[in-house]
């Protein structure tokens, strides 16, 4: 074992070894990163359009009328956050539940497992339309097994309100990479842990909750955050459902649909560009906490 | 299956009835004269040839039909190579932004009227003017005055139109063995809104999970409310394309019309929406080709899908029909309208980067597939559609084809062009909440359509003043 | 270990018929692409249920590739998956290590910048990126989708890998830096070995990530069809607006390409086999 003293010297030794390692990435991110950020900061203080030549300085106008004249800057993003709110914790749950059904020693491992993740490699055309049946008010699953259950069928895509719980759903059915990641975080655990556990008497309960969530939480923080910033840029999946409209009453105009209706439809690309400088903000801020308070339950083996 | 002209019986046809005509006249060589000059093109060195990417969306079953009329350049053409680029549909929008900012562009991109004023404001494209004037061609001769205007911005000329910007609204299609079953007369089309009405009371029926069988879906968005405005004697916009129109006492009444007659015989938007839902009318399943629908308000590509989806109800006519857009009875103003231009309305455009013999060649595929009869022609009439080329809807194999013919050809010429602005798709978007808010109850019509109004005006207002 | 009466019980009451009910919400959408995949241009349709096709049409399967050149995009996505995806997997993983266990400046401020490159959304880099690879020439080839994999261009990845090396105890390490190895040589003898399940997720993602990717190829390989993937080979069977007429042909290509990707993953997560023990629920 080394002290603490020892490690520090090592570490100060070696402290630009550690930029070697990430070098490949700092230019990837200088280039693919920061070049579109620069521009984009820049441009969202701009009229651009397309056009090659050197777009009309705004000043904050693009931000002014985000805040002031925008009907759909609040619309979009109150729908993503709906939609946020109700879809990440959805999917996490479920994704945790069921990878740990599948790291139990259960017959057919490999093929329950790789039945659970199937949704996550249907490309994304086939997912919506498949979905689009399945949303149908009369022929559709959904509503068959509602009318089965005695239950009133829903308007899934023709009501304003159903559009997002739709969309939760639709997003649920693909939590197979989260599942994955839980999975790969179980194998982690060292079993003397468990072992230990028994020797002591702890149910499987105790077991879950002193020992695999704790072990887990590093994992669960990373599927929290990755969760976090994708939901609040969902875009793919409700294009190919609602189209760029999202769906009656811009129910499901999610904010980044907002922004690419601004950017490829209407050409307003320093609008746009201004528009996704605010989300950087907002997701940003609420990173920043989540980083912030994740010493509190998240445990790390070197710490 | 009735239609089954061939190229070659099509251009015998079309050339006898197309010799005098302007078209023949201004265009390539027709089809007798083809040979020859191919010949003497083909004593020139091949390593002239000039070879061009031609990027744009006709995929599916048109695919074919382009490479023919790609062919029929080539053999008129030994110069010039064109590659047809046909591209994915989703992310049309980013392919066409990027290819557009690209320093080696596709030498033409097929783009929306409303993307090509964008284009052409941000000075990205080749105005054809200089083109057109040289060879000779007087557009404003050639297509119907609603169709080229669409293509030109602030008077200049970016493209030769195709296919129809018009024809999206000025007719509908209807089915007769749902008239018949509802005790209608299949023969006598509807031809106001108040016998509209009055036949899709008799023909809608309805169940626990919604609509069974649907008399007429009105639509929404800029579009369903615009093509019905113009039946009311009302406008857009004004002419000169600086103010809104649409909230006109005419406009109020076309929108709590469409409301009243959606929640009275639909039972609601979402019924009407869901009736339609997981199908289009190019899949068979669509309720017009399985008698479940009367009316049918679409654009003359209807032709096309007919053909392509339901042969057999394309070959037995007696089961179909055409009408020319029902209209407000009660207003004495108005008439059959329809509205060209307001969305769609498809162009082919030269990026402002693209070299000179790439661009002369461009323009020299553009005028052949936008004038020549074995052309843009060729490629609507094995559509069945008509072609903003008025002489090519002279072809007499079209009515033999359609007896609904000249029912077409009137709702083409009654078509309005809507004056738009590269702010067209904002404000597009904008009417389209409003008419959404009024169907679902959140605002009358008389509010929804003020407010759009004035959102639209400011758009309108911010684009001219800058 | 033997498992308790009870853990046994419990599989057979609660466990497995919980699977088979969730196997069969997971699998009913695969079912009913593949059951559409073999449907007619007549009986195709979204509004029915129908799982057995009348009549069965396996011819789908041999006339998609008279149709369109599937082999040739297969190869092409191949070619782009195997070119970019081991290179990137072992440049996130060194990068990863970093971020996990070597100290250097700023390495925390670096970390949030890492965070931070997940939160611009997509639709506004598109143009910029554009214009680089533009300005390079690359347009129309495979680099654009490649050099940025290899290099890494994946916070998602590197975070990934980061939480996971901070979980492997740091005696492994601390043991090999005693016997002299460098940190080049802690992440390959020590991490490395230690990691193969979150190495099985990140190549399961990468390579399906790359496999399904439609808007890069679309924007960089559009105008070369030689050089096309299959997920625009898909997304060319939707004609004009969008349209589709042909339903089940787009289903037999959904098909193709979700079998190599099953097969993908159930290899890959072989190496997540470390099953935790049952006999600990004892109620």
């Amino acid at each position: 074992m080394l002290t603490s003293m020892q490690r520090y010297l090592y570490h100060h030794r070696t402290k630009w070894v550690g930029f070697a390692f990430i070098l490949p990435w700092i230019l990837s991110a200088l280039w693919f990163d920061l070049i579109p950020f620069v521009t984009n900061l820049y441009l969202s203080f701009t009229d651009y359009s397309v056009s090659t030549s050197t777009p009309d300085w705004l000043g904050i106008r693009n931000y002014r009328e985000i805040l002031e004249l925008d009907p759909l800057f609040t619309k979009s993003l109150g729908n993503t956050v709906y939609y946020l709110v109700l879809g990440v914790p959805i999917r996490l749950l479920a994704a945790f539940a069921i990878a740990v059904l599948l790291n139990l020693r259960i017959h057919a491992l490999g093929t329950f497992r790789t039945i659970f993740y199937i949704p996550s490699v249907v490309p994304l055309v086939a997912v919506s339309i498949i979905f689009f049946g399945m949303f149908n008010a009369r022929y559709g699953i959904f509503n068959q097994l509602l009318i089965l259950l005695d239950l009133p069928p829903v308007r899934w895509l023709t009501r304003p309100e159903w559009i997002k719980p739709a969309m939760v759903i639709m997003s649920t059915w693909g939590f197979g990479a989260q599942m994955v990641i839980f999975l790969a975080g179980l194998q982690g655990i060292p079993s003397e842990l468990y072992e230990a556990a028994e020797m002591d008497g702890g149910s499987y309960w105790h077991q879950l909750f002193r020992i695999t969530i704790p072990m887990l939480s590093p994992v669960i923080f990373f599927n929290l955050i990755i969760g976090v910033i994708g939901g609040f840029q969902v875009f793919a999946s409700a294009y190919v459902l609602l189209g760029p409209g999202g769906g009656p009453l811009n129910a499901g105009l999610f904010y980044v649909l907002h922004i690419y209706n601004n950017a490829f439809s209407y050409f307003r690309l320093g609008y746009a560009a201004a528009l996704s400088v605010v989300l950087f903000l907002i997701i940003l801020f609420f990173t920043v906490i989540m980083v912030r308070t994740s010493d509190r339950w998240v445990y790390y083996g070197d710490a | 299956m009735a239609r089954k002209l061939t190229r070659r019986s099509f251009l015998k046809v079309a050339g006898v009835s197309a010799t005098t005509l302007a078209v023949a006249a201004c265009a390539a060589p027709g089809p007798a004269a083809a040979p020859a000059e191919g010949d003497m093109a083909e004593g020139a060195p091949s390593a002239e040839r000039v070879e061009i990417e031609f990027m744009n969306w006709w995929g599916s079953h048109r695919e074919p039909l382009m490479d023919e009329v790609i062919a029929n350049f080539h053999d008129m053409n030994s110069d010039v190579q064109v590659n047809n680029s046909v591209q994915p549909w989703d992310g049309r929008a980013e392919r066409a932004a990027t290819a557009v900012a690209s320093n080696n562009p596709p030498a033409l991109i097929m783009t929306q009227r409303v993307e090509t004023y964008q284009f052409a404001h941000e000075n990205l494209l080749i105005p054809i003017d200089d083109y057109v004037q040289a060879s000779g061609i007087d557009p404003d001769a050639i297509f119907y005055s609603g169709e080229i205007n669409n293509q030109r911005w602030q008077g200049q000329l970016y493209s030769f139109p195709l296919p129809t910007g018009g024809g999206n609204t000025g007719q509908y299609f209807y089915n007769k063995t749902v008239l018949a079953e509802a005790g209608l007369d299949p023969e006598t089309p509807v031809t106001t809104w108040q016998e509209l009405t009055e036949a899709s009371r008799a023909i809608t029926q309805k169940d626990d999970l919604g609509v069974t069988v649907m008399g007429a879906n009105l639509g929404g968005g800029p579009v369903g409310f615009g093509q019905w405005l113009y039946g009311n004697a009302g406008q857009f916009v004004s002419d000169d394309a600086r103010t809104i129109m649409f909230d006109s006492p005419q406009g109020i009444e076309t929108l709590e019309w469409m409301v009243e007659f959606t929640n009275e015989v639909n039972g609601g938007i979402d019924n009407a929406n869901e009736f339609f839902a997981g199908t289009s009318d190019t899949s068979a399943d669509h309720p017009y080709y399985n008698d479940k629908l009367g009316f049918l308000f679409t654009g003359v590509w209807q032709f096309g899908h007919l053909q392509a989806t339901d042969p057999d109800m394309w070959a037995d006519t007696s089961t179909w029909g055409v009408g020319q857009m029902p209209y407000n009875g009660n207003n004495s103003d108005a008439g059959h309208a329809g509205v060209a231009g307001l969305a769609g309305s498809w162009g082919y455009v030269i990026p402002a980067s693209t070299p000179q013999d790439l661009a002369d060649a461009a323009y020299q595929w553009l005028e052949f597939f936008g004038t020549h009869e074995q052309g843009g022609c060729l490629f609507l009439f094995n559509q069945g559609r008509p072609s903003p080329v008025a002489q090519c809807n002279e072809n007499a194999a079209y009515y033999d084809d359609n007896p609904y013919w000249s029912v077409v050809l009137k709702s083409l010429a009654s078509d309005v062009s809507v004056a738009v602005t590269p702010v067209q798709a904002r404000i597009n978007d904008v009417v389209g909440t409003v008419v959404d808010e009024a169907y679902f109850g959140q605002h009358s019509p008389a509010d929804a359509l003020a407010k759009g109004a004035e959102e639209s005006q400011r758009i309108l207002d911010e684009f001219w003043s800058g | 270990m033997v498992e308790g009466l009870y853990a046994r019980v419990a599989k057979w009451t609660f466990v497995y018929p919980l699977l088979l009910v969730g196997s069969t919400v997971m699998l009913f959408p695969l079912a009913w692409t593949f059951s559409t995949s073999l449907k007619t241009a007549q009986t195709v349709t979204l509004r029915e249920v129908k799982l057995i096709p009348d009549p069965v049409q396996w011819a789908n399967y041999i006339t998609i590739f008279e149709e369109s050149p599937l082999l040739l995009y297969t190869q092409n996505t191949m070619y782009m998956v195997v070119t970019s995806v081991i290179g990137g997997v072992v440049i996130c993983a060194l990068a990863g290590y970093a971020f996990a266990r070597i100290g250097f400046p700023a390495r925390e401020v670096l970390f949030y910048v890492l965070l931070s490159t997940m939160m611009l959304p997509h639709v506004v880099q598109i143009i910029p990126l554009f214009v680089i690879f533009d300005q390079l020439g690359l347009v129309g080839t495979f680099w654009p989708l490649i050099i940025p994999r290899l290099l890494g261009h994946n916070a998602f990845y590197i975070f990934l890998m980061r939480q996971f090396f901070r979980g492997i105890p740091l005696e492994l390490s601390d043991a090999a830096r005693m016997d002299g190895c460098t940190e080049l040589g802690i992440w390959a003898r020590i991490i490395m070995p230690n990691s193969k399940p979150v190495l099985a997720a990140v190549g399961i993602f990468s390579i399906q990530f790359a496999w399904n990717d439609f808007l890069s190829p679309l924007i960089y390989l559009g105008p070369k069809k030689e050089l096309w993937t299959l997920a625009l080979g898909l997304n060319a069977q939707k004609g004009f607006e969008g349209e589709i007429t042909s339903l089940h042909k787009m289903m037999v290509i959904s098909v193709y390409m979700i079998i190599p990707m099953l097969l993908v993953f159930a290899f890959g997560q072989k190496y997540m086999i470390e099953g935790v023990t049952f006999s600990g629920m004892k109620g």
